[in-house]
């Protein structure tokens, strides 16, 4: 039977044909997990040596800054070769690379402290603030989606539009600054915004690095209050921007997947609403997670932009300083973690679509 | 009382031109045609006749801009079109069932086929996942799915178009219809695979009891599968009868050019008949919607067409249909 010949050719659980594989023993997530670990390495060079060109291309010689208005022209030289910014790029660039795989950023210009220890200290803010607000704003957007979908074209789809054209349209750290004026300078509801536990409590002893959770491992009602109360404004704010692109694209994806034919045919098949509607869920689950991790990697930058408004003192801040000070090993160390991060995030996600679409398992 | 009877149906398609001013297409202009229990019927017409739209009102799958105008569909006595959502489908996917034309895109990409087949069956009735898993694999063994445990357990993109119609046929007789409406069941199959699924599809409507309404461009599916056959034009059946004495004796011009338009009878030397614009439906004529395009129109036609009787069961919607009749015989 001619239309047999495609069929039967699809691998199905339990009879895979036999073929030689590289990768026996493991399954097949980690066997994908693996694949897409291979691509890292290369990803991070070329990120490496982009990052690196462009910090020296950037106009500023940061040699001058820092040896002084009245350094000499010999003095400065001094510097440049202290800092082995005398040799040819290629050679700096080899050096670099060699202490980055050693796991050595070098030390920042600035503070003379080793960048990656400066990072590693403020990422747990930083993530803290990252997870919280797009995990809030996807609380909010998708199920604010989904409904707006469902009833498309009806009052709660218009308002959604309209509410989600305004998350657009609002610079974030404007909406900081406002939301600043707002709850701290004319109600007084919210703590002044000046860093990430008000300066009367006391910090808990470092465990995850994230006071929340270090506070509350210690006992300490007192520090956890204060660092769940700093959290409020600018976590807010973070969903606030990210709710708006993920409400408008869940509603995209759910209006597409309803239009669909298997969701007509479902229809004429007398499903329930419950199970249309679970259809229209599970089919819009793989597209939603992908947009919400690149939500989540996309607005690495926004955030460092409320950390500047809030004095939050996590990476973002950190790396922002650090381009407006030009400060190299800095800037290159900070990019080189918002690359792993986002692929970190982007891996994750891979492999829960992975998990999730029978399409993808099918090769 | 028929299994199926549609009384004077009529859908527009509502909207605005350009400049804003609402235009309406009148889509479905009194389609009228009954179904007995155990037959099988075949809706014939051009693209646009309405075909496919007579059978979306019957289902509730109308749509915006597409709006009922008018018209009953009684199924068992039950006007279709008066029903809510919720009587509506404890009706549609048991007692009606369809078979569509896009399998492989009708199947939900993420569920197992054989989850597929059990959820149509749990929506209906009250039957365990085991009991309906079992039937399920019995239903695939039936049309046809060789190795149907396994494939069971297979995603619609495994499945090639000509089986995942196969798997659309099993969905369709899971709750044993009386009546499975078939939407052009074999457009975009092999031609080979085209006949299995249709010598499949009538087997398994007999063995159950069921009626059929299929849909169709494909005259030669008509005269092959079916025993009544309704010719449709600018949302009106013109024509409509046995199929012996429909294909055998065409009463109505437009069914008359439409079987000369087969390619059989042009390689047979027979004349190419008059080509004609598809009617628009945002300006049909007066009377007649095929006077434009009637070879033997005349004034009369402005005037609505009556409904002659010719044989028993025969019926045709012209003016002139007696004269023609007699002068082909």
């Amino acid at each position: 039977m001619s239309d047999d010949a495609a069929a039967s050719s699809a691998p199905a659980p339990g009879s895979a044909p036999p073929r030689r594989r590289i990768m026996p023993a493991l399954g097949p997530p980690v066997r994908f997990l693996l694949r897409r670990l291979a691509m890292v390495t290369p990803i991070l060079f070329g990120v490496l040596l982009f990052t690196f060109v462009l910090v020296r291309l950037g106009g500023q010689d940061p040699v001058v800054r820092l040896a002084g208005p009245t350094a000499s022209v010999q003095q400065i030289e001094e510097v440049r070769a202290e800092l082995g910014l005398d040799k040819p790029i290629l050679v700096q660039f080899g050096i670099y690379v060699a202490r980055v795989a050693q796991g050595d950023l070098g030390r920042s210009w600035l503070n003379n402290r080793p960048v990656l220890a400066d990072l590693r200290q403020r990422l747990p803010a930083t993530l803290e603030l990252l997870f919280l607000g797009v995990g809030l704003g996807a609380l909010i957007g998708v199920p604010v989606g989904l409904t707006a979908a469902f009833g498309s074209g009806r009052a709660f789809d218009q308002i959604s539009r309209i509410v989600s054209l305004f998350g657009f349209s609002i610079p974030t750290y404007w909406l900081g600054l406002i939301m600043i004026f707002v709850f701290f300078s004319l109600l007084g509801l919210a703590p002044a915004p000046m860093g990430r536990i008000s300066l009367m409590a006391v910090e808990p002893p470092t465990v995850t690095g994230s006071y929340v959770i270090d506070s509350a491992l210690a006992r300490d009602p007192e520090a956890l209050w204060s660092a769940l109360g700093q959290l409020v404004l600018p976590v807010l704010c973070l969903a606030i921007v990210a709710a708006a692109p993920i409400i408008k694209q869940t509603r995209a994806i759910a209006l597409d997947v309803l239009a669909t034919d298997y969701v007509r045919f479902a229809r004429a098949s007398g499903l329930p609403r419950r199970d249309l509607r679970r259809i229209v869920l599970r089919n819009s689950l793989v597209p939603v997670i992908t947009f919400i991790g690149a939500e989540l990697a996309g607005l690495v930058g926004t955030s460092s932009l409320i950390e500047l408004v809030f004095a939050w003192g996590g990476a973002g801040q950190y790396g922002l300083t650090a381009i407006l000070e030009g400060d190299f090993t800095a800037v290159q160390g900070y990019v080189l973690y918002v690359t792993t991060f986002s692929l970190a995030i982007f891996i994750v996600v891979d492999l829960l679509v992975f998990l999730l679409e029978p399409r993808s398992r099918a090769s | 009382m028929s299994l199926l009877s549609i009384e004077d149906l009529h859908v527009h398609f509502v909207g605005e031109d350009r400049l804003g001013r609402p235009v309406t297409a009148r889509a479905l202009n009194g389609v009228s045609l009954t179904l007995e229990q155990g037959e099988r019927l075949g809706l014939v017409g051009e693209t646009g006749a309405g075909k496919s739209l007579t059978v979306q009102a019957l289902m509730g799958l109308l749509r915006a801009p597409a709006r009922l105008v008018r018209g009953r569909a009684l199924f068992e006595g039950v006007d279709l079109l008066a029903l809510d959502e919720a009587k509506l489908n404890r009706l549609r996917g048991a007692a009606i069932s369809m078979v569509v034309q896009s399998p492989k895109t009708s199947l939900d990409p993420v569920r197992r086929i054989g989850d597929q087949i059990v959820r149509i069956q749990q929506a209906h009735a009250p039957v365990s996942r085991a009991q309906a898993w079992r039937r399920a694999i019995d239903l695939l063994e039936k049309v046809g799915v060789a190795d149907a445990e396994r494939r069971a357990m297979a995603y619609p993109h495994q499945f090639s178009g000509g089986m995942a119609q196969r798997v659309l046929i099993a969905m369709a007789l899971a709750n044993r219809p009386r009546l499975i409406v078939a939407d052009e069941p074999t457009t975009g199959l092999d031609a080979t695979v085209q006949a299995q699924v249709l010598d499949l599809l009538t087997s398994l409507v007999r063995e159950e009891g069921a009626s059929l309404l299929v849909i169709t461009h494909d005259i030669g599916v008509v005269a092959h599968y079916c025993d009544k056959v309704a010719v449709m034009f600018a949302g009106v059946i013109v024509e409509s009868g046995p199929v012996e004495q429909v294909f055998g004796a065409p009463a109505h011009p437009y069914t008359q050019a439409l079987l000369a338009a087969t390619p059989e009878r042009i390689e047979a030397g027979g004349k190419a008949p008059r080509a004609g614009l598809p009617p628009n439906l945002r300006a049909l004529p007066e009377g007649c919607v095929y006077s434009d395009r009637c070879p033997i129109a005349d004034a009369s036609c402005r005037t609505e067409p009556p409904q002659r009787l010719l044989a028993l069961g025969h019926q045709a919607l012209c003016h002139h249909v007696a004269p023609q009749r007699e002068a082909l015989a």
